[in-house]
C-alpha cells in the first residue's frame, strides 16, 4: 500500500509539475469568465440558459479534453520517455496495482483543474442566479467523463508516441463535429457519459437533448460505463506490460 | 623530459568553398522542409503531411475530373468555390501548424543542437526566419496548391486563354489569402512550441487556445461584448479571406461584432509581429 | 559439480539457452550461464548484446527463446522477485523533479524498505552534500550514485549494474567499487556490465564475454587467455644481453617471433611454460643477467581484444 501511495504521489507531481498547470489553469478559467460576462444583466432563467449554452460546452468540449489529453497521455507516456518505465516495473508490486495508481494520479489530476473550472463557472451563475444547485451535478459528472478520457489516453500514450495527435482528431474532428452531426453515434463519446450524469441530477434545457443524442441520462449508468471503461483500460495496459518487452524511447 | 609526437593521420581540412551565411540560411531552410514532410525519415513521419496534403487537393481534382468528363465548367457541379475551399483547407492547415511548428523549434532544443547552429555563422533570427520559412513554404504551398489546381482545371475546360485573362486575379488572391492563414497561426504556433519539452503538448495547448477563443468569444459576442470580437483567433483569418475573394462564406464572429475585416487584418499582423517578436526573445535565452 | 565456466554451483541467477531476436536481428544467440555469489563482469563491444541480456534476467525483455531466473523465478511471472533483485541500468532512469533523497526514499516506498535505509544508502555512496538538491541539476556522476543508491536502499541479494562506472571520476570509481567488493564479499550476486576494463579487472572474480550476441568466453581471465591456444603469448623479456639471447630463443621450437627494443625483448611464444623454463637457462648460457619476465597479454583488455577478433 505505501508503495501505491508513493506511486500516486509522485505521478501527481508529475502531471502538475511546471509550466504545464499554469497553462491547464488559465484555459480552465475560460467558462468561467465566459459565465461571467455573457450573463450580466440577464434574469435567473436566462443566466441558467446561458450556462447550458456556452460555459458548459466549453468546458466538457474543450476544457476536460485537453487537460485529459495532456495528463492521461503522459501518464505512461511520460515514464516511457524518461526512462522511468523500468525503474518502476523493477519493484515488487503486482502490475496492476502500478497501473491503477498511475491512473489514479492522472484522473486526481485532471479532475482537479477541470473540476474547479466548472466550479468557478457554476459559483458564477450562482452569483447571476441565486442558483448553486449545479455545483455538485458538474463535479461529479466531470469526474466522471475524466475518468473515461483519461484511461482511454493513458493506454493510448503507452501504447504510441502518437498518442496526443489521435487524441486530437478523437476530440476535436470525432467528438466535436461527427457524433453531433450523427446522433446514433452518442454512445462513442466520452464527454457525454458525464453529461448523462449531469442531465439526470439537474433539470437541464431542452436543447440539452440535442447533444445527447439518443442516451438516456442517468448517474449509476454513466459511473458504471467509465468504471468499466477505466477497468478495461487497466486491465489491457496491466497486460501488455506484463507480455510485452519495455523498451525506452 | 617527457616526449610528445602528433601522427600524420592524413586529415586535410575542407578545400571547397565555403558558403558562409547565406549557405548556412539555405541549409537550415531545407533541413525544416524535411522536418515538416518528414522527408529522409522513416515512412511514419510521412504519413500525416502526405494524408493532409490528399485530402486537401482530392476535392479539386475530383471537381476538376468531374469538369473534364462534362466537357464545361459548371460552377454548381464542383460545390466548392474558391472561398469554401479555405474552410476545409484553413481547418488542415490550423493542425498542420499546431504539429509542424513544435517539430521544427522543440527536437533542436531538447537535443541539444542548438549549439551546433550557434556556432555557425547563423543568428539567433537566421534560424527562426529558416524555420519559418520551411514552415511557410509547405503550409502555404498546400493551402494554395487546389486553388491552384482549380483554375488551372476551369481553364483548360473553359478556354484556356479567356479564362485565365478574365480570372487570373483568383491567383494571387488565393495567395494572398494563403498568406493570412499562415500570419494568423504560425506565429502563435512557433512561439508555444518554445515553452514545452514536447512537441505533442505544444500542439495541443497551441490548438486549445485557438478554439477555445473562437467558443467563448462567440458567447461573449452573443452578450454584447463586442470588443472581445477580437479575441477570436480562429475566425480573423477566414473574415479576411472574403475580403480578399469579394465573398462571404460564414457570418464571423468579428463581423457580428461589428468589425471591419480591415481591423482583423491588423489584428493578425499586430499579433503576428508580437509574437514574433516573444518569439525571439524567448529562442535568444534558449541559446 | 560445475561443468563449465559459463555456469557456477551456487547459482542465484540462471540463463539457459536464451536466445532473442527484433525482427530479423539476432541480439542475443543461445547464451547459457549463470551468476552466483561474487563479482561477475559482463563484457564484450558496444551492440554485442550485454545489455539485452541484462535486460532479460531482471524481465524487462522476454527471451525469445530459453528461459530466465533469479531464486529459481522467473521474474515475468513474479514481481515479487524484484524484493531480492536490483537494476541500475544504464540510460537516466531517474525523475529529474525529485531530489535524490527523495528518489531514493521513492525506490524503499515501492520495495516496502524502511526509511531508515534511505540516509544511510546515500551515505553509502556519497552523496550527503547533494541530497537535497534536485536531481535535474545533477552531473552524470551524480546521476549514477543516485541510482546506485536507489538500488542499495533495498538491500538486494542481486545486484544487476548496466555501466555503472560511466561519467564517474576516478575517486567516485574506486568508491562504487568497493561498495561492490563489499557487497560481493558479503556473499551477494553482483553483475557488473562495463566497458572500463582495467576496474572490471580489478573487482571482478569471474567474468563472461559476450561478441556478437554469443558467449564467447567465460571464467578466470587468466584461464580464458589459457584457453586461447591459436593465439600465441606475447612475453616482455628484460635482459642485458638482447641479441645474443634473442638468436637462441628463435632457435627453440616454441618461440615464433622476437622483438628486440633495447634491453626489452618482446617474444611470441605458443608454450608460456616452457619458455618460462628454458629462458633462466638460456640466459645462463649467454651469461646474461634476466631482469624481467612477464606476459604482455594476459591482462583483460588482450583477452578482449583477440576475443573479438575472432569473430
Amino acid at each position: 500500500m505505501r508503495g501505491v501511495l508513493s506511486i500516486v504521489r509522485v505521478s501527481l507531481r508529475q502531471a502538475v509539475g511546471g509550466k504545464r498547470i499554469i497553462a491547464l489553469g488559465l484555459v480552465g478559467l475560460i467558462p468561467a469568465i465566459v459565465m461571467w460576462l455573457a450573463s450580466q444583466h440577464l434574469t435567473e432563467r436566462a443566466a441558467f440558459q446561458r450556462f447550458h449554452e456556452a460555459p458548459m460546452p466549453i468546458l466538457f468540449l474543450m476544457v476536460l479534453p485537453i487537460c485529459a489529453l495532456v495528463i492521461g497521455s503522459g501518464a505512461m507516456g511520460d515514464e516511457r520517455r524518461d526512462g522511468t518505465l523500468s525503474f518502476l516495473l523493477l519493484r515488487p508490486i503486482p502490475r496492476w496495482m502500478i497501473v491503477a495508481a498511475k491512473f489514479f494520479a492522472a484522473w486526481l489530476a485532471a479532475t482537479g483543474i477541470v473540476a474547479l473550472s466548472g466550479i468557478a463557472a457554476s459559483v458564477a451563475l450562482g452569483a447571476r442566479s441565486g442558483d448553486y444547485g449545479t455545483i455538485g451535478p458538474v463535479v461529479i459528472s466531470v469526474a466522471i467523463s475524466t475518468a473515461a478520457y483519461v484511461a482511454v489516453f493513458m493506454l493510448l500514450g503507452h501504447l504510441t508516441s502518437r498518442a496526443v495527435l489521435i487524441g486530437l482528431v478523437y476530440v476535436f474532428i470525432w467528438e466535436s463535429s461527427i457524433t453531433f452531426a450523427a446522433p446514433a453515434l452518442a454512445n462513442a463519446s466520452l464527454f457525454r457519459i458525464g453529461l448523462t450524469a449531469y442531465a439526470s441530477m439537474v433539470a437541464v434545457p431542452s436543447d440539452f437533448d440535442e447533444v445527447l443524442g439518443n442516451l438516456a441520462p442517468g448517474t449509476w449508468g454513466a459511473v458504471a460505463k467509465a468504471v468499466g471503461i477505466t477497468g478495461l483500460a487497466v486491465w489491457a495496459l496491466a497486460s501488455m506490460l506484463r507480455r510485452r518487452d519495455t523498451v525506452s524511447e | 623530459m617527457a616526449e610528445g609526437v602528433v601522427f600524420d593521420l592524413g586529415y586535410r581540412p575542407h578545400e571547397g568553398p565555403r558558403l558562409g551565411r547565406s549557405g548556412a540560411r539555405w541549409a537550415l531552410y531545407r533541413d525544416g522542409i524535411r522536418r515538416v514532410l518528414g522527408l529522409r525519415r522513416r515512412a511514419r513521419r510521412k504519413v500525416f503531411p502526405v494524408v493532409l496534403m490528399s485530402i486537401a487537393v482530392m476535392p479539386a481534382l475530383f471537381f476538376v475530373a468531374i469538369s473534364v468528363v462534362a466537357g464545361e465548367f459548371d460552377s454548381e457541379l464542383t460545390f466548392f468555390g474558391h472561398a469554401q475551399y479555405f474552410e476545409l483547407t484553413g481547418i488542415m492547415a490550423l493542425v498542420f501548424i499546431a504539429l509542424a511548428a513544435g517539430e521544427l523549434l522543440v527536437p533542436d532544443r531538447v537535443h541539444g543542437t542548438l549549439a551546433v547552429y550557434a556556432s555557425r555563422p547563423l543568428t539567433t533570427v537566421d534560424y527562426l526566419v529558416g524555420r519559418a520559412l520551411s514552415l511557410a513554404t509547405v503550409v502555404v504551398g498546400f493551402l494554395w496548391l487546389p486553388h491552384l489546381v482549380l483554375f488551372l482545371g476551369r481553364a483548360w475546360v473553359s478556354g484556356f486563354g479567356s479564362y485565365v485573362a478574365d480570372n487570373w486575379p483568383t491567383l494571387w488572391k488565393t495567395l494572398l489569402a494563403s498568406l493570412v492563414y499562415f500570419a494568423a497561426y504560425a506565429p502563435l504556433a512557433l512561439l508555444i512550441a518554445t515553452t514545452s519539452k514536447r512537441a505533442a503538448l505544444a500542439s495541443v495547448l497551441f490548438l486549445g487556445i485557438i478554439l477555445i477563443s473562437g467558443g467563448a468569444t462567440a458567447a461573449l459576442v452573443d452578450s454584447g461584448f463586442n470588443a472581445l470580437g477580437l479575441l477570436a483567433l480562429n475566425q480573423h483569418p477566414g473574415y479576411v479571406k472574403d475580403w480578399i475573394l469579394g465573398t462571404h462564406s460564414h457570418d464571423w464572429i468579428p463581423q457580428q461584432a461589428g468589425f471591419e475585416p480591415l481591423v482583423s487584418l491588423v489584428i493578425i499582423l499586430t499579433l503576428a509581429a508580437m509574437f514574433g517578436l516573444l518569439l525571439v526573445i524567448r529562442q535568444k535565452k534558449a541559446t | 559439480m560445475t561443468t563449465s565456466p559459463a555456469v557456477v554451483a551456487d547459482a542465484t541467477v540462471e540463463v539457459n539457452e536464451v536466445s532473442k531476436w527484433f525482427g530479423q536481428k539476432v541480439a542475443v544467440s543461445d547464451v547459457s550461464c549463470s551468476f552466483g555469489p561474487g563479482i561477475t563482469g559482463l563484457l564484450g563491444p558496444n551492440g554485442a548484446g550485454k545489455t539485452t541480456l541484462l535486460r532479460m534476467i531482471c524481465g524487462l525483455l522476454r527471451p525469445s527463446d530459453g528461459t530466465v531466473s533469479i531464486f529459481g523465478i522467473d521474474p515475468r511471472r513474479d514481481p515479487g522477485v524484484y524484493s531480492r533483485a536490483a537494476l541500475v541500468p544504464e540510460e537516466d532512469a531517474v525523475y529529474p523533479f525529485l531530489t535524490a533523497r527523495q528518489f531514493v526514499a521513492y525506490a524503499a516506498d515501492l520495495a516496502g524498505a524502511p526509511r531508515a535505509s534511505v540516509d544511510e544508502s546515500i551515505t553509502l555512496v556519497d552523496l550527503q552534500a547533494a541530497a537535497d538538491r534536485p536531481i535535474s541539476g545533477f552531473s552524470k556522476g551524480m546521476r549514477q550514485r543516485a541510482k546506485v543508491a536507489a538500488a542499495l536502499v533495498t538491500t538486494p541479494d542481486v545486484l544487476i549494474l548496466d555501466e555503472p562506472l560511466n561519467g564517474t571520476d576516478p575517486v567516485q570509481r574506486a568508491h562504487l567499487i568497493g561498495i561492490f567488493r563489499r557487497m560481493a564479499d558479503s556473499g551477494k550476486t553482483v553483475i557488473v556490465s562495463s566497458h572500463v576494463l582495467a576496474e572490471v579487472e580489478r573487482m571482478a572474480d569471474r567474468v563472461l564475454a559476450v561478441v556478437d550476441g554469443r558467449l564467447a568466453a567465460a571464467g578466470d581471465i587468466t584461464a580464458i587467455r589459457h584457453a586461447m591456444a591459436d593465439i600465441p603469448y606475447r612475453v616482455r623479456i628484460e635482459v642485458d644481453e638482447p641479441r645474443r639471447m634473442a638468436a637462441l630463443l628463435l632457435e627453440t621450437d616454441i618461440v615464433s617471433s622476437v622483438t628486440v627494443a633495447g634491453v626489452i625483448l618482446h617474444v611470441e611464444t605458443s608454450d608460456l611454460g616452457a619458455l618460462g623454463v628454458r629462458v633462466p637457462r638460456i640466459a645462463k648460457d649467454v651469461d646474461a643477467r634476466l631482469t624481467a619476465f612477464e606476459p604482455e597479454d594476459e591482462s583483460l583488455e588482450s583477452v578482449f581484444r583477440y576475443l573479438v577478433r575472432r569473430r
